[in-house]
Formats: C-alpha cells, structure tokens, sequence
C-alpha cells in the first residue's frame, strides 16, 4: 500500500462528512440541540484524528506504510512552468469565486438551512424557508443530508458568518479538492507521468473555467454552487473513485459511495457513485472474462501441434 | 413513461444547445479510440482501456432515450435529464484526450505546433460558450438584495429594539431573506415559485399567501394593482391592494416592500388605498409601507 498526501487529504474530508452525519442523525432522532451536535461533531474529529495518528505512528513503525509514490525524480524545465501554471490558474480561480457576486441558489436552501440551525439552535424544526414551524413535516430522506450542520459547525467554530462559509469558503474547498482528486486520477491514467499530470490538471482547470455555462457542467456547479453535494459529487467523489477503481482500492470507493449519500438526495442511498462502482465492477470481469479466453485461444493456436508442422 | 422519454429525448437537445462540451466529448472518444488502438500497451491490458469502455457505454447510456429514461429512473425522477451526466467523467475524459494531443504534439518544437495548441485552446474554451444567456437567468444577485435587506433590518431595530420581523417583498428579496438573516420571516418562501424546493417540505401555501404571491409578481410585472386570478373551482377572482394589506396585517406582517419603479398612477391608487394615515415611504429603491 502507498502513502499518498492527496488520498489522505481526500479521506479525511470523506470521513469528517461521515462524522457529521453521525452527529447530524442524533439531532434529527434525537432531538439534540444544535450547540450539543457541533460538540459532538468535535468530539468526534478529536477522537478520529487522534486514533488516525496513533494508528499511523504505528503502521509507520512497522513500516507498513511510508512508501513514497512512484513518481518521475527528474525535474524538467518545461515541467516546472507546467506547474507554475497550474499554480496560477487555481489561485485565480480561488479569486473568482471569492470576489463572486453571483450565486446558483434554484433548487436549494443550504445557507437558509444554515441560518436556520444556528438561530433556532435545533435541526430541521422549522421551515428553514420562512421560519414557521413544519405543520406536516419534511421527507425524512432529505432530512438525512449533513452539509448544512458541517457548514453551520464550521461557522460556529470559525465564528465566520454563514454566508462566508457557504458561498466563499466550501467552494474554494471544493476546488482544491476537486484537482487533488484529478491529481488522484491524472496519476493512475498516465502511471505517475508528472509532465502529463499538470497537462491533465491545467485543462481540467480550462475546462471548469469556460465550462459555466449551465447546470450540470462542472464548471458551472463548482464557481457558483460549491456548497452543493451535487458539485462536490461532480468535482472529488467521482474522479476520486475513478483513480479508486483503478487501483482496485475499494475501501476508497466505498468511502465515496457513502459520502454521496450523505450529501445528495439519492434513491436510497443507491446514487450515481455506486452506479459507477457497480458498472465498473461488472465491466472488469466481463474485459477479465474476454482476455482469458483470447489468452487461452492464443495459447491453443500455438501449441496446435498442426500449427507446428505446418511451421 | 411517455414523459419521461420526452424528457429524455427533449434534454439531450437542450444539453447540446447551450455549451458543445457534448461535442468536445464525443470527439474525444473518437481521439482517444484511435490513441487506444494504435498503442500496444492498451492492447496488452492497461487500466486506460477499462476507463475509456466505461466512458463510451455511459455516454451511449446518456444520449440513447431508452437508457436515458433507465438513468433517469435510477436518480429518481426529482432530478431532470441533465443530472444523468454526472455518471459521464466527462471533464476527465476531454482533459485525457487533449492531453494525449497535446504530449504527442509538444515533441517537435515548431511554430506549426504553437499555433496546434492555440487551436485547440480556442476550441475549447469556445466550445463552453462564455458568452451563455443561459448562466446569467440561472444565477442570483447576492448583494444587491442584502444592501435593502440590511437597511430594513437596522431601521426595524432603531425603531422597535427587536431583531424579529415579518416581511412581504418582491421575488428578489424574499429570495435572499431567510440566506441574509434568520430573523426575517418572510410571508412565503422561495419554494412558492421553485418548484424543485417543494419537495424539501410536506407543508402547502394556503390560498391568500399565493394570492400575495400574484399579485406581487403581477405588480413588478406590469405596474398595475389588480390581478385577475383564474381557478377551476371559483372562477375569476379579482385580487386588488385592499385585499393585500389585509391578509398581510392577519398574518402579522411588520412590513411591505413594494418595487420601486412603478407608474405614477399606479403609485397614487396604492396611496388612496392605504389613506392618509399610513405613507408611502422610499426607502433602498423601494416603497415601504409599515404595518402596525
């Protein structure tokens, strides 16, 4: 197994989402006000991050883990540019979406959520659209998505306004983990060739910046609604669980799959990562399947001993 | 189901209208088809292969009607045609193409070669149409509504020492209401007209709040008083002024942003309407009226 910065990066964050539904769930079952959720959420961090450490501490002993990625030593010149680049153009796109006046708000509510959380201190009691409270309720599949308490904790801890945190912060977030996530895929595409990497990440960046021109392209979603799960889907899990799948690293798909149903409203959890995962699965073993018997009828033709004769 | 199809059929031409990264797309299986079959170690069972199959089946998936409708099924039918796309790597696999084109091409040094890459980044950029119609109706205003917003709310405090209050106000405005502040509780939310936040909530609007909600809309529409409502049960209803202000005086509504730019006339009705006790006031570009 190979340690890599990016995919600790990428988990971390899968597993804080993971954290904050847990926390999240005993606000909406439990009826926990929202001060005690975010304390919980803490707790939580706290006791992952510190069990995250030990363990490798531990592994690290062992040397389990501490391998470096297999990577090109040499530097070229033309790389290093590729690099600057690649540099430049994601702290410009950091600024766009900082100095941002517009924002993709049809279809969601999670600043309103977030407003909501923070002034009534409790989760989902009233109607984060006009404050009054639910007469007949909301459907319990929605209620289930965590970002809004993730974004109202950070705000809370921060002492950021929500607003900062919804429309400025979680997207520049996003972003930076949607390249890590392309930096993930960009490896295992062109077997850790840095030079083809940055080519990859800088038109990946081209492509967010003029693809904005409607809902659903990546570019779109990322610049204006950063805060949605359906982006963060879009831009970390599924190049994430693209460069897991090629590795066959399906604790990381799995990671995703559960994220995904944490952030998106989904048919029961069953959302578009886990389509991929099924997809790709079933793929593999049908091209597996194919190249054995090309293999194995190779392999036939030549020890046919009328194949020899004929020779 | 025949809906769907229709939908399914309708989106693939609304997808492709807009932006061409379709087209980007479908290029790009096309070069990387041909990279993929010219290079040996594809051949010999690389990972790219498994991932460019993948891609081809799920794009085919997307614009095929019948799989459309499949997809669309799976992802429940909330969300539209164009969220199928998301199981498209769509941006990765224009990025892996270009990035093959672009390594092959940067071998040889020469003029030729600069002007390729120029090329191509035209193309793409050009390709994401940076001059859409569409993103500018697809996107909200954050901090024009806020300024009137923030005004509001310190006056509501200078006058009544309370944070808390209750507003009616034209679409831009109870839009960024409840996102600017939980103080403000507007007398209907943004779901009365995006249909996609209904579903968030079992809960309905009782008649006199859409009847708020027309009129309003009405008003900022074509600056007259009156609207005239169409229902299958009761007929033809007139909705006026009066009407208004006394279903929001019911329901507690400390006050009422009117649009700013209205006709003269249709100014002096509403102030006759309101009488001479209560004042039309301007106030961030909009009539205040305040209630109690």
């Amino acid at each position: 197994m190979t340690f890599r910065i990016s995919d600790l990066l990428i988990r971390g964050c899968l597993i804080i989402i993971g954290l904050t539904e847990v926390a999240h769930l005993a606000g909406c079952l439990l009826g926990w006000s929202f001060l005690a959720v975010t304390e919980l959420l803490l707790a939580e961090i706290a006791v992952a991050v510190l069990g995250l450490s030990l363990s490798g501490l531990i592994a690290h002993k062992n040397s389990i883990i501490g391998k470096p990625a297999p990577e090109n030593s040499k530097t070229s010149g033309r790389q290093q540019i590729l690099t600057v680049v690649l540099v430049f153009f994601i702290l410009l796109q950091v600024l766009w979406i900082l100095t941002g006046e517009r924002v993709w708000t049809d279809g969601d509510m999670t600043l309103e959520t977030v407003n909501t959380f923070l002034k009534e201190n409790c989760i989902y009691t009233v109607d984060p659209l006009t404050g009054e409270p639910y007469t007949q309720g909301m459907s319990f599949r929605l209620k289930l998505l965590c970002l809004p308490t993730l974004y109202g904790t950070i705000s809370r801890w921060s002492g950021m306004a929500p607003e900062t945190v919804v429309y400025r912060l979680i997207p520049c977030l996003t972003l930076c983990m949607g390249y890590l996530a392309y930096g993930r895929l960009g490896a295992v595409l062109f077997d850790h060739n840095r030079e083809k990497c940055n080519i990859f990440l800088i038109i990946v960046g081209i492509l967010f910046c003029a693809g904005t021109y409607m809902p659903g392209v990546d570019g779109f979603d990322i610049f204006y609604g950063g805060f949605r799960g359906m982006t963060i889907r879009a831009a970390v899990l599924l190049p994430y669980l693209f460069s897991c799948l090629f590795e066959r690293k399906y604790l990381g798909a799995v990671l995703c799959i559960l994220a995904e149903a944490c952030m998106v409203w989904t048919l029961y959890g069953a959302g578009v990562c886990l389509l991929v995962t099924v997809a790709w699965v079933a793929l593999r073993w049908l091209w597996t399947m194919c190249s054995r018997s090309d293999h194995k009828k190779t392999q036939a033709v030549k020890t046919a001993p009328g194949e020899e004769d004929a020779e | 189901m025949m809906t769907l199809l229709k939908s399914a059929t309708n989106g693939w031409l609304d997808y492709t209208q807009h932006g061409k990264y379709a087209a980007l797309l479908l290029a790009a299986i096309l070069y990387l088809g041909y990279c993929l079959w010219k290079s040996k170690a594809a051949r010999n069972g690389g990972k790219q292969p498994l991932f460019y199959l993948y891609a081809v089946l799920i794009t085919l998936a997307c614009i095929c009607p019948v799989t459309a409708v499949i997809l669309m099924k799976y992802q429940t039918a909330f969300y539209s045609y164009v969220w199928i796309w998301a199981a498209v790597p769509q941006t990765a696999l224009i990025a892996w193409a270009c990035t093959e084109f672009l390594y092959t091409l940067w071998r040889e040094k020469s003029i030729r070669n600069v002007a390729a890459t120029l090329l191509l980044a035209g193309i793409v950029i050009l390709s994401g149409n940076p001059v859409s119609d569409r993103t500018d109706s697809q996107l909200t205003q954050v901090e024009a509504p806020r300024e009137t917003l923030r005004q509001l709310s310190e006056y509501h405090l200078e006058e009544s020492g309370e944070t808390k209050y209750s507003l009616w106000a034209p679409k831009e405005i109870l839009a960024a209401a409840r996102a600017y502040s939980a103080d403000i509780h507007p007398v209907y939310g943004r779901s009365i007209w995006d249909a996609a936040l209904g579903s968030y909530s079992y809960d309905t609007y009782e008649t006199w709040q859409e009847d708020l909600y027309l009129w309003m809309n009405h008003l900022e529409e074509t600056g007259e008083p009156e609207y005239v409502r169409t229902e299958e049960n009761t007929g033809e209803r007139t909705i006026d002024f009066r009407t208004c202000l006394d279903s929001a005086a019911a329901a507690g509504v400390d006050y009422i942003l009117l649009p700013g730019d209205l006709p003269k006339d249709t100014v002096e009705k509403l102030q006759e309407t309101l009488g001479t006790d209560t004042e039309l006031k301007t106030t961030a570009g909009y009539y205040l009226i305040e209630i109690g």
